[in-house]
């Protein structure tokens, strides 16, 4: 069944529909909702108010043929706005601070300390957690699931530009954190092109 | 495309060059290989910004198990069914509330209990797969209907009522340490589970349990309340009105259930029973010419997807002739 089909049941009711709506997007929108907020109550009550305010309002809700964006741009409303959420990942004013942050000092001389595989491997899958948070979500949400830049846009309720700039942003300091690799990482393609 | 004057980032945030790199095709692979030999002054580049995706791709945030994932779920059925009444009018909220205390006392206990849970029918000819709250999946077949308790998983215990025939898929569930029982209440008796695969009959007068994978438990509805304990392979038919019990063990119980796929597995099957098996399923009556012919077996494996189909396969396994007009089938021996 596709998403405009499972959504149109649902909207009729059907009950089956619902709980499979709910099985298929669990996991991310659980994954999603940490990305938001450290607050595991929150992330958990929030999804919780969203599956029972759909619900509630099924008959209202209009067409749909990406359940997982609409349910995304829900669940993030309600975790940002959320009165007691501190914690947000997206709020504007904090993210000068963390940008400060970016390659701090022990960031540097991690890389030059690891120099065995595992300890390349373990820096790399931090290298991410480095970024500020508001580049991380973005980062996540292109290449982990897979959205477009116009459905980032809705869902993080700011301009296309600055979802452009963000990722361009974002991708400059991977690049940063990366070049210290090349040389390593190199020796795979080059072997598969050129023999 | 310019891509000649691209730097990694900007390969890294295109497009095209991201769903080469998460989800190749052979038609991107031949362009980024192809565009590489032209530039092999950029292979660095393409390599730096393909780590670059790939690492942009990973997530290594938090999951929920599946004690979170059912807790969530167990807290949406219980508001969603809790629906907000607003009544600004007090004295209207009374009536309704003394409305609604008169009727539950006036139906008791039959109320409550028809009023509970969900069911789910097919029709002749249709079957249905219904996912139940726990991540269980039930396979129904023709005119069967399942009813499912409308507190789910809220006691200690999942419950469903049949009528027809089905294949469960029973997850495994465990609350504060403890297996949740999952229990189907037939008729005839109830098939207690943990978690396991087995088939659930119960047309012509007698429940017929299957057991796919896995340990069920069987409770006769009877006063004897026996108890038996099937194994895979086993099969039980009981019957309440009748007082039978019947067990066999099948050396492959497969067959029993190949319907869920759409298709009948028949071993020596007398035609007589597959007459049986056609009104069950599509609905229609079904005449044998002669008894004779209502002996002859059939051996393999007929398609079910629409009766047409397996009428036509009936006809090329065996000398017959069908035919079919409205609501009746008559089956007529063909000379050859």
């Amino acid at each position: 069944m596709n998403d405009s089909d499972l959504w149109r049941s649902f909207r009729s009711g059907d009950e089956t529909a619902f709980s499979m709506l709910y099985k298929s997007h669990i996991e991310v929108l659980y994954r999603y909702g940490h990305k938001l907020t450290t607050d595991t109550q929150l992330v958990e009550d929030s999804i919780q108010d969203m599956f029972i305010e759909l619900w509630n309002s099924r008959k209202r809700l209009s067409d749909t043929d990406s359940i997982k964006y609409y349910l995304f741009r829900v669940l993030r409303r309600k975790i940002t706005q959320h009165p007691l959420n501190r914690n947000v990942a997206g709020a504007g004013a904090e993210i000068s601070a963390f940008e400060h942050r970016l390659f701090s000092a022990s960031t540097e001389s991690e890389l030059i300390d690891t120099e065995n595989e595992l300890g390349r491997s373990r820096a790399l899958g931090r290298a991410l957690t480095q970024l500020p948070p508001r580049q991380q979500e973005v980062v996540n949400l292109r290449y982990y699931h897979e959205f477009n830049h116009q459905q980032i846009a809705e869902i993080m309720n700011i301009s296309l530009q600055s979802v452009h700039n963000t990722l361009q942003k974002s991708m400059k300091g991977l690049r940063e954190l990366l070049s210290g690799y090349s040389e390593i990482i190199l020796t795979a393609l080059t072997f598969l092109i050129f023999h | 495309m310019h891509y000649e004057s691209f730097e990694p980032e900007d390969f890294a945030t295109d497009a095209f060059f991201c769903s080469w790199v998460l989800h190749p095709t052979p038609e991107a692979e031949l362009f980024w290989l192809d565009w590489l030999r032209n530039n092999p002054s950029k292979t660095r580049d393409i390599e730096l910004a393909r780590q670059m995706v790939l690492l942009a791709s990973s997530d290594e945030g938090a999951m929920p198990g599946s004690e979170t994932i059912e807790r969530i779920w167990q807290g949406i059925e219980d508001g969603k069914s809790r629906k907000t009444v607003m009544f600004g009018n007090r004295v209207l909220w009374l009536k309704v509330a003394a409305a609604v205390i008169l009727l539950l006392v006036a139906f008791g206990g039959y109320f409550y209990r028809q009023s509970q849970g969900h069911i789910y029918h097919t029709a002749f000819g249709e079957s249905r797969r219904v996912l139940l709250p726990d991540g269980s999946l039930v396979t129904l077949n023709a005119n069967s209907s399942l009813r499912v308790a409308d507190r789910w998983g809220r006691r200690t215990e999942r419950e469903v009522w049949l009528e027809g025939e089905a294949f469960f898929s029973v997850s495994k569930l465990k609350k504060a340490g403890h297996a949740v029982k999952f229990t189907v209440h037939t008729h005839d008796l109830n098939v207690e589970v943990r978690g396991t695969e087995f088939n659930v009959n119960t047309r012509q007068d007698q429940t017929r349990v299957v057991l796919s994978e896995g340990l069920v438990h069987l409770q006769l509805n009877d006063r004897s309340a026996k108890e038996i304990q099937m194994k895979p392979g086993d099969l039980v038919d009981f019957s309440r009105n009748r007082q039978q019990l019947r067990m066999r063990h099948l050396p492959d119980a497969s067959p029993m259930y190949s319907w869920k796929n759409n298709r009948w597995t028949l071993n020596d099957a007398s035609l007589a029973e597959i007459a049986v098996l056609i009104r069950e399923t599509y609905g229609v009556t079904v005449n044998i010419e002669t008894d004779s012919l209502k002996k002859q077996t059939v051996n393999g494996v007929v398609p079910t997807d629409n009766m047409g189909d397996l009428l036509s396969a009936l006809e090329s396994i065996l000398p017959i002739t069908i035919t079919h007009e409205e609501q009746r089938v008559t089956i007529r021996g063909r000379p050859n």
